[in-house]
């Protein structure tokens, strides 16, 4: 009886050693904070910026009742050795509780950045108010702090937009990254991986952006647009990729959702345009003779999806060669992007961390020295692709005869 | 400490003064009834302390022997109709020569041999039955000469016809109710079992009121001990009055300080029928439309008589979605208060921004807000019940302006309060049960109050007290939360799901039933019932 007793007493216990309690705030007299950017000072010092939600104005909006008498977001901005100072300093504008466990992104500019990640993703991944599925991205045109300014029409919460933009182009375009907190983390701490961040630019006149002036603009004069992959080594950005090179960085990261890619159709150069549904890639990387040797192993599933040209996509022979077309189009965007990180010395897609895992031993005696074996490494690359349907039709309305 | 128990006794447990009382009404019905028919109806009046309703009447039956006979009966409970006819039968007979010895015994047997327009004649020793007969609508014929009285049944007591049940409303199945009268309850039950195994124990209960209580139960399936112990319990029922199985319940509970009911009242005959074929027990209360089962699980309580007679599968979604109300309506209130003031990140961004627009202006935090929703909700809800019918339709105007619209118009609450109020009110009125119903209603107030202090963690340290406590009631020896805990996997076919009838072959194990098996199987053979 004792020693059940004693079991017991032992069970209940834990249950007042866990630490969930003690955070009680009203939901009113929190300021949620929808994006944070972080931009540097003079004289060392950071400025964070924190675009705070105007939650009554967005829900009178909300409900049709008028709407547009004030902005939906309000920017505060302060500066501090460390982020956390600045955060704590923002509150003698704010007047509510800065909230962050919803924010959506974090824009770190790119002078942040090329000075070096790792002091900026502490506070990030320590702090229990912020999540690390939480987008990243870097401001590459125009401050932080100016991106965050910026109203624009259709999204009444910018902050969100961030999020959602970078999620949308990621998804259809396929030539940006979807990185959040976790993946710049793990790219920052292990050996074999550097992180990849997508950057984010102001076009237009910032100025007159802030105001709700933008918000009454068909074209709005100042908007943000998602825009390239940036690349790190040692936690400083070192370069930029874009267009195709970066959707082969995507491609390689296996983190390709949906493209369309344009392929040479008889001569007419790209006129023809093949949507990939499904995209699989693997890497592998191996020592061959004290060489390395990456290779990777691509696998699409596309369609045809515009053909602006005379072709027979009712004849299996044309689907092969455009099969045969698009596999080789994939190959030379995915060697463009190995070539420039490559070239950088940047393993953003981790074949180092392939090779400690195929060859632990090996890996061992390389770690140290492994960006300049990078550099110098073989890649073979093979890709299959398959083209299972044209549309809703095979040859173009204006070439049957 | 001695203080408190002195007080105590003084106030709940004086046995003393209690025994005085029963010794003074008691000693006078114990005694035998006079030979003298003079003596006896003097004695009668006396001790109805003429009551205008107790009527008297003295005859003088025969010609050449005459006896003298006095007739007693209480206006107000029998048919004046069988009355007539009881005494003209008496004075238009013949009497038949006496016998020399016992003249007036002779009288007394002719009575009972020649008198056939009522029923149930009986000989009567002592006041202690002749005063319980009449007051249960019997005459009561007194011979000169003899020490016994006769008495039939002349009884007619005013009650409803029987009509469909007004609290446990089912669409589907028989839609018979009790009614007040235990005869007709009886009855109501007897037809839907056609079975010499049903047993009927009849006691009267209450020192006051005298209330027929009767014990239902199916010999050679109900478990005999759980029989026994009904019976012992029944029996120690110390009180003065007893109007329905509510009071009846209260005494016999296992656990007497607990939020969950142990014991249900069902005002179905057909509910009551498949509780008494499962092997429970069931008591019936003379005056009331509400019969108890026991005993009786959690689940079960929570189950519908609808149940058994839909579809099995339908009948299963209704049970799960009536285990999701049940748990809407304890966690509803709660959950908001701690998702609003401590767990915002678990709410998506939209909501969070909305709820907290809704909120601005509000003057008081969450916790407080709906605190005061509930408790104008539970006031509005308890008036509505009382009310007379004609001022339903106000008060229900006066609820929905009022607290729905003009609340949130002059900011004192937030319009998704009232949706959260309403969505757990009306969630706790899906248990068929109206007992689970105010359990649902109590706990919520405290789970509401723990999770404004601790968040979910407060939610959560609640639930397992809750579950903890669920766990030790017992109702008549049987786990509440059996089949779950302790786990029978063959009960589980008809626990929270219901799988079809031909796979429900066995009775519930936690009943420990006499018999197991509901059915008989032979191999090769026929089906063979099993009663």
């Amino acid at each position: 009886m004792i020693k059940y007793g004693l079991i017991l007493s032992l069970l209940f216990f834990p249950l007042f050693m866990t630490g969930c309690t003690g955070y009680h705030q009203d939901i009113d007299q929190l300021a949620i904070v929808s994006a944070m950017g972080v931009d540097k000072a003079a004289n060392g010092q950071y400025r964070v910026s924190f675009q705070v939600i105007n939650s009554s104005q967005i829900a009178s909006t909300k409900t049709g009742g008028g709407g547009g008498k004030s902005v939906p977001v309000v920017v505060y901005t302060d500066t501090g050795k460390t982020l956390i100072e600045a955060i704590r300093k923002a509150s003698q504008q704010v007047t509510k509780r800065l909230y962050f466990s919803h924010q959506q992104g974090v824009i770190i500019e790119e002078k942040v950045a090329r000075a070096g990640l790792k002091d900026v993703f502490d506070i990030l991944e320590r702090n229990i108010q912020q999540r690390l599925q939480l987008n990243v991205l870097i401001a590459r045109r125009g401050t932080a702090e100016d991106i965050l300014k910026v109203l624009i029409p259709t999204e009444m919460l910018p902050g969100s937009r961030v999020g959602e933009a970078l999620k949308t182009s990621s998804r259809v375009l396929g030539e940006t990254l979807e990185s959040n907190v976790r993946d710049v983390v793990h790219g920052l701490t292990d050996d074999g991986i550097e992180p990849a961040i997508s950057g984010i630019e102001l076009i237009g006149k910032d100025e007159q952006g802030q105001s709700m002036s933008n918000l009454q603009e068909s074209r709005p004069v100042a908007y943000t647009r998602i825009n390239g992959i940036a690349l790190f080594r040692d936690g400083k950005l070192q370069k930029w990729m874009e267009g195709n090179t970066a959707r082969g960085a995507v491609t390689l990261l296996d983190r390709l959702k949906n493209t369309v890619v344009n392929i040479n159709c008889g001569d007419k150069k790209d006129a023809l345009a093949i949507e990939i549904t499904h995209a699989r890639t693997k890497l592998g990387a191996d020592m061959n003779k004290g060489k390395p040797v990456l290779t990777v192993q691509m696998a699409f599933l596309g369609n045809v999806y515009e053909a602006d040209c005379p072709i027979q996509l009712n004849d299996q022979e044309t689907i092969d060669r455009l099969q045969h077309r698009l596999e080789r189009e994939m190959k030379r965007e995915v060697l463009s992007a190995v070539k420039t990180a490559q070239k950088e010395k940047c393993d953003i897609f981790g074949f180092g961390e392939t090779l400690h895992r195929s060859q632990p031993q090996r890996w061992k005696t390389i770690r140290n020295r492994w960006n300049p074996i990078f550099s110098k490494a073989e890649v073979r690359v093979r890709a299959k692709a398959i083209i299972d349907h044209a549309g809703l039709r095979f040859d173009p309305f204006w070439s049957s005869k | 400490m001695p203080k408190y128990q002195k007080w105590f006794r003084r106030w709940f447990n004086n046995p003393k003064q209690q025994e005085d009382s029963q010794e003074k009404q008691s000693s006078v019905e114990l005694l035998p009834v006079y030979p003298s028919i003079q003596d006896n109806l003097t004695f009668l009046k006396n001790a109805f302390g003429h009551s205008s309703d107790l009527q008297i009447q003295e005859l003088t039956i025969g010609k050449s022997p005459t006896v003298r006979i006095g007739i007693a009966y209480i206006d107000s409970l029998v048919n004046a109709d069988k009355v007539m006819t009881l005494i003209k039968d008496l004075l238009g007979k013949e009497l038949t020569q006496p016998n020399e010895t016992h003249p007036h015994s002779h009288v007394r047997d002719w009575i009972k041999e020649n008198l056939t327009v009522v029923g149930d004649m009986k000989e009567i020793r002592d006041w202690n039955r002749v005063s319980k007969m009449l007051l249960s609508g019997h005459t009561v014929v007194f011979v000169d000469g003899t020490n016994q009285a006769v008495s039939g049944d002349t009884s007619s007591v005013e009650h409803r016809a029987v009509t469909e049940p007004k609290t446990q409303i089912a669409t589907k199945g028989p839609n018979e109710g009790f009614t007040e009268s235990l005869r007709t309850n009886i009855s109501l039950i007897r037809k839907r079992i056609k079975s010499p195994n049903l047993r009927v124990k009849k006691k009267p209960i209450g020192q006051v009121t005298r209330t027929d209580v009767a014990l239902l139960y199916m010999e050679g399936i109900a478990n005999p001990k759980v029989v026994k112990e009904v019976k012992k319990r029944l029996e120690n029922i110390n009180t003065d009055k007893i109007l329905d199985t509510g009071e009846i319940g209260e005494w016999i509970e296992d656990q007497k300080f607990t939020l969950f009911p142990t014991l249900v009242s069902y005002e179905r005959p057909d509910s009551i029928v498949s509780h008494l074929a499962e092997g429970r027990v069931a008591i019936l209360v003379d005056g009331t439309p509400y019969a108890i089962a026991v005993p009786v699980t959690f689940l079960k309580i929570l189950q519908s008589a609808e149940d058994y007679f839909m579809r099995y599968d339908l009948a299963s979604v209704l049970r799960l979605l009536r285990i999701v109300a049940f748990m809407i309506s304890l966690y509803g209130s709660a959950m908001y208060i701690a998702l609003t003031a401590f767990h915002q990140e678990m709410l998506p961004t939209s909501l969070l921004i909305s709820i907290g627009a809704q909120r601005q202006g509000v003057p008081f935090p969450v916790m407080v807000e709906a605190l005061l929703m509930e408790g104008t909700f539970e006031i509005l809800r308890e008036a509505a019940v009382r009310a007379p019918r004609a001022l339903g339709q106000p008060l229900a105007i006066m609820g929905a302006v009022v607290i729905g619209e003009t609340a949130v118009v002059a900011g004192l609450v937030s319009p998704i309060m009232v949706i959260v109020v309403a969505i757990t009110g009306i969630s706790s009125y899906v248990a068929p049960e109206a007992a689970v119903t105010i359990t649902s209603r109590i706990l919520r107030f405290g789970f509401m109050l723990i999770s404004g202090v601790f968040g979910l963690y407060g939610i959560l340290l609640v639930t397992i007290a809750m579950v903890a406590h669920m766990q030790s009631l017992r109702s008549f020896g049987v786990p509440y939360l059996a089949p779950i805990s302790p786990l029978v996997w063959s009960d589980l076919k008809d626990s929270v799901v219901r799988l079809p009838h031909w796979m429900l072959s066995n009775r519930p194990h936690e009943l420990k039933p006499q018999r197991l098996w509901r059915i008989k199987y032979k191999v090769g053979d026929r089906v063979e019932y099993d009663d």
